[in-house]
């Protein structure tokens, strides 16, 4: 079972062009710049945009191909969508936000609200406030509703559009477990978050410029990213531990000093031109430097991508120039150092 | 399999805001509000001061005056039932349809709101009259000639009354934009179902709002009733009609009868407001 | 609202005379106004009732003249659609007929007329002024009524004898709200009175009766 694509979407001004697009069982992320057609990828798959050209199938039914007339309209999709700006019913309780989907389909009051019930409880919003209005919730709690309602008709595919971009940082690593968990069978995840990438995609769809750039598993696209921004932004390493005050404690048991205070688990990010290389322990300040193995060494124009195994296995970005005149090869074992500025902690 | 409840956020009921400093406008906005406000209350309390209450029940008591309410009544709501039929599909067509001459049409839609009535009067005995454009065919096919009838009368409260549903509907469709239609459709509402569930909910405010401003106009009807219905008591005699002429026979009914009818749209109004608007 | 038939005779009359300021009563209420202290200097009244219940109030203190007299006309469209043939035909059932309110000055004259004549009109609409109903019926949207024979002037219009008619006419009355009318006000009242005047070539003109019921006529004999 996939979702293919190979068309083309046409908004004022711009279109999105996509070909032979596969998106495999899984959670698959959509990444790029803003404005590059993220949302507007989503919006086709739901059926919310139309195709100017091509086709579009789900599951082995064809739900949208302008030439062949053929055009399943977006209540009729089996796609849920989770918008950026969530567009919850104002005028519906919680309860009744969620059950929404499973009344349009029939189901009867009592039944729906049962399962809407189990949903919100499955996505930890507290019955207490069911019966309140979306309004009346924080940010993190409306996008768990957002979930749970777009997850009650149980979709084929489910596409959430940027998730945690209105969530305070106490309530991401939950909702990322949420959608690690969603029971749809394809997930499509917008975003231009690297943790989320790191932590939930098995699968990549890089767009630049209206078109894919590049596509695959995460390692693949890692190592051909198919432009600058997705080079850079799938560049960021992304380290969990364990954050106490200004201190993290990595995986291997590696203290990173970071420039805000944090406490419990978290990620740290930080991008791959931010690690420096050296061949002895590097003079002055000794925080945040570590001795690695050298991996292996991607040469691409007049950068290289040094990847580093234990105790953090990360990516440095450094110019080709330095390489050689480190002589790096892969075995080698080198310094690397980070700057607590560089570091951005993530919750 | 992680557990789906991890993290759960806190603070969640929405907090009352905080005080505010009241009067963050120029001082002089509220005294020209409060000037405004006089303006409109002034022939109100005039109206008022002139009521000759212990006359009030044997006037309204009369029989013209009974009829003109009951005509009133009837004339008033179902003008106002056809406004929502009608003037909810037109919000729609205006709010969501790309229209050619969009500005025009709308301008179109606006007009009876400035017409004065006795011409918009005369414009429907032109359209729908028995020699009318329209009229001459529903005479001679259907026998059906809406002049000097109570159909008549409703056709005309209705005229008027249109475009204030149209405009406040429309105006609520317009910021409450297709957002929510969206959601509903990926949740896998159609149309009319959307349309039920999810679009006339949301512009619940509007819709009473806009029914209340269509009936209150349709009620105070007078000048185009009277040129394309004519007056006839039982028939197409309104209240505003009856008072009108019960200015020539006896000020002191006409101030009774003008009493009654504020009474009636100041009831109305309030109980609209507090059942069907949020606050 | 003005007496309407009278209102072109009027204005014709008071063409370049902005210090002469006219109240036009086609019944009570303008009565009531001009008590209330509108600032008027005549007072013009489409019937006799209304100019004797200024004189009563002490809203006018010149003395009533009569200027002219109108009667009323069995009116119909050009074409006469509902075949009518006589005043009896306002009591017909399935005519369109339009009649003035008796709370206005035709609607009171018309309805002593069809008492006097014995005839129950089968009335659809009590018009508030008999230009509406003149022009209702030259728009053919009614059959028939009875109108001022100044308004069966109305293109469109055809009238139908009926000599029941003839013995019902309203008087139209000038008077000076002040008891020592200024110079220019009693130009005014003259302008309708005196033969040869402006005013009587245009009641003339728009088909009034004089006071003794024979037409106006242009020039004095």
């Amino acid at each position: 079972m996939t979702v293919s694509f190979d068309g083309l979407v046409a908004r004022s001004g711009w279109t999105l062009r996509v070909d032979g697009l596969e998106i495999d069982e899984g959670v698959t992320a959509v990444v790029g710049a803003n404005g590059t057609g993220k949302t507007t990828l989503g919006r086709a798959v739901a059926g919310l945009d139309r195709l100017a050209g091509g086709r579009l199938v789900i599951a082995g039914s064809v739900v949208d191909d302008p030439a062949a007339g053929a055009f399943v309209p977006a209540h009729q999709r089996r796609v849920g969508l989770v918008f950026q700006d969530l567009r919850l019913f104002g005028h519906l309780r919680v309860i009744d936000n969620v059950a929404f989907g499973l009344r349009r389909t029939g189901t009867d009051r009592a039944a729906a609200r049962q399962r809407a019930g189990d949903l919100l409880e499955r996505v930890g919003v507290d019955s207490g406030v069911w019966s309140k209005r979306p309004t009346a919730l924080s940010g993190g709690q409306r996008q768990r509703v957002a979930i749970a309602r777009a997850l009650a008709p149980e979709p084929e595919v489910l596409i959430v559009d940027e998730p945690l971009a209105s969530v305070d940082s106490s309530g991401r690593a939950g909702l990322r477990a949420l959608i690690g968990e969603s029971p749809a069978r394809h997930t499509l995840l917008i975003t231009h978050d690297p943790v989320d990438v790191a932590t939930l995609a098995s699968r990549l769809v890089v767009l630049d410029n209206g078109a894919v750039a590049s596509r695959g598993s995460v390692a693949e696209v890692t190592a051909r990213p198919g432009c600058e921004w997705a080079a850079t932004f799938l560049g960021a390493n992304v380290v969990p531990g364990h954050a106490q005050g200004t201190s993290v404690t990595t995986g291997a048991g590696l203290v990173l000093t970071v420039a805000s205070e944090a406490e419990g688990p978290v990620y740290v990010t930080f991008p791959a031109h931010a690690v420096t290389l050296h061949r002895d322990r590097p003079a002055g300040s000794a925080r945040n430097a570590w001795q690695a193995e050298l991996e292996r060494v991607d040469i691409d124009g007049e950068r290289a991508r040094v990847h580093l195994a234990g105790p953090l296995a990360v990516r440095a970005d450094i110019t080709r120039r330095s390489a050689d005149e480190l002589e790096l090869r892969p075995g080698l074992t080198v310094w690397a150092s980070l700057k607590a500025t560089e570091l951005t902690v993530v919750t | 399999m992680r557990a789906l409840t991890a993290a759960r956020p806190s603070g969640a009921a929405a907090e009352p805001g905080p005080a505010r400093p009241a009067g963050q406008f120029p001082a002089a906005l509220t005294v020209v509000g409060f000037l405004a406000l006089g303006l409109l209350a002034l022939p109100i309390v005039g109206l008022l001061q002139r009521a000759p209450w212990s006359a009030l029940p044997a006037v309204l008591g009369e029989s013209e005056v009974l009829e003109a309410l009951r005509v009133s009544l009837i004339v008033s709501l179902v003008a106002t039932a056809a406004c929502v039929v009608l003037g909810l599909p037109l919000a729609f067509v205006l709010a969501r349809r790309r229209l050619r001459f969009g500005r025009v049409v709308r301008a179109l839609v606006m007009l009876p709101m400035v017409l004065p009535p006795v011409v918009a009067g005369t414009a429907l005995l032109f359209a729908l009259g028995r020699r009318g454009l329209v009229g001459q065919w529903l005479d001679s096919w259907f026998g059906v000639s809406l002049p000097f009838t109570t159909a008549g009368a409703v056709v005309a409260a209705a005229f008027v009354a249109l475009p204030f549903f149209v405009v406040t509907v429309e105006a609520a469709l317009r910021q409450a934009g297709d957002d929510l239609d969206e959601a509903a459709a990926t949740l896998g509402a159609g149309a009319w179902s959307t349309l039920l569930h999810v679009t006339l909910p949301t512009i619940r405010p509007a819709l009473a709002a806009g029914t209340a401003l269509a009936w209150a106009r349709a009620v105070g009807e007078f000048g185009a009733t009277l040129t394309f219905a004519g007056n006839f008591p039982g028939r197409t005699r309104t209240l505003p009609l009856e008072t009108y002429l019960a200015l020539e026979r006896n000020p002191e009914a006409a101030v009774a009868i003008s009493l009654v009818l504020m009474a009636v749209a100041l009831a109305v109004l309030v109980t609209l407001r507090d059942r069907w608007m949020p606050r | 609202m003005a007496a309407s038939s009278l209102a072109d005779v009027i204005e014709i009359v008071f063409e370049g005379r902005e210090s002469v300021t006219p109240v036009i009563a086609g019944s009570s209420t303008l009565v009531a106004q001009l008590a209330a202290g509108a600032g008027a200097d005549v007072l013009i009244t489409a019937n006799a009732a209304t100019m004797e219940r200024a004189v009563s109030e002490g809203s006018v203190h010149g003395e009533p003249v009569l200027i002219a007299v109108n009667t009323l006309v069995l009116a119909t469209p050009a074409d006469n659609p509902g075949g009518v043939t006589g005043l009896a035909d306002l009591g017909r059932q399935g005519l369109l007929i339009g009649l003035c309110a008796s709370e206005v000055p035709c609607g009171e004259l018309a309805r002593r007329a069809l008492d006097e004549a014995g005839i129950a009109p089968s009335t659809d609409t009590l018009e508030l002024n008999v230009r509406a109903l003149a022009s209702k019926l030259s728009l053919g949207e009614l059959d028939a009524g009875l109108v001022y024979a100044t308004d069966a002037r109305t293109p469109g219009l055809a009238t139908v004898d009926a000599p029941e008619l003839s013995d019902h006419f309203n008087g139209y009355y000038i008077a000076s709200v002040s008891a020592e009318p200024r110079p220019e006000v009693q130009a005014v009242i003259e302008d309708f009175t005196v033969l040869g005047s402006v005013g009587a070539k245009a009641l003339y003109a728009y088909g009034f009766l004089g006071s003794d019921r024979r037409p106006v006529s242009p020039v004095p004999p």
